[in-house]
């Protein structure tokens, strides 16, 4: 039986492959359901807007489906740059590649835009069809993740440095 | 790079062939041939320890160093 100390870089990620695999499947899965949702939206959003005499609480409710809508179309992006992020590191047989780290760096732009701009678009579309004028803010989960995978795409660029030292030593 | 190896000129005088060498210290045909043309960064002292045995000569006798400045 042999130790983790043991374990050579191979083998760890002969037994990530399988989790990689599972998240390389959700990713996937999880920007079908986003799309399905995009749809739904829209088709509240049609319905909502036929309505003339709505109240606050449809107002609030179409804005906060624009939100969802403008949302989804960034969440998708991610989830493609995710599955292609998994699915070239179950190929190169290391997540400590440079397209690893660009594959955050792009994660982590894309959320940060979405949470800035999604609340902002769904504010005006909003405003230009039924004529709200306030906004629904609640993009502070999104930031905070996107701060966070800026500062993990830094750790990969410096294990992808560190990856091509141990590869170039004999 | 100031430090050369001089593995190529260790291995003539021994008369040992590069496959010979590689199956002695364990290290794969590719990686030794990477290793005489100096496309290495670094070597671990443990290749350089099999390296030295089975060649029976020192670590000097394989680095050397040329100030190329």
């Amino acid at each position: 039986m042999k130790t983790k100390k043991e374990l050579t870089t191979e083998e760890i990620m002969r037994m990530q492959n399988p989790t990689l695999k599972f998240m390389f499947i959700a990713t996937i899965v999880i920007a079908v359901i986003l799309a399905a949702r995009m749809v739904q939206a829209v088709s509240t959003l049609n319905m909502l807007a036929a309505d003339s005499g709505l109240t606050e609480s449809a107002q609030r409710w179409f804005q906060d489906t624009a939100f969802d809508l403008f949302g989804d179309v960034g969440y998708i992006a991610v989830c493609i740059v995710s599955s292609v992020m998994f699915f070239f590191t179950l190929k190169d047989h290391t997540p400590f590649t440079r397209r690893t780290s660009n594959c955050l760096i792009i994660i982590a732009a894309v959320m940060m835009v979405t949470a800035v701009f999604s609340p902002l678009a769904a504010r005006e579309f909003s405003s230009s069809v039924i004529g709200t004028n306030f906004y629904i803010v609640k993009s502070g989960n999104e930031i905070f993740a996107s701060s966070l995978l800026f500062i993990i795409s830094a750790f990969f660029r410096y294990g992808t440095k560190l990856q091509q030292e141990s590869d170039e030593t004999l | 790079m100031a430090i050369i190896l001089r593995l190529d000129r260790v291995m003539a005088d021994r008369k040992m062939s590069l496959n010979e060498l590689s199956e002695l210290v364990g290290v794969s045909n590719v990686n030794l041939s990477k290793l005489k043309t100096g496309k290495v960064s670094a070597v671990r002292f443990s290749t350089l320890n099999a390296i030295c045995k089975a060649l029976h000569c020192q670590p000097g006798d394989i680095l050397e160093f040329i100030d190329d400045e």
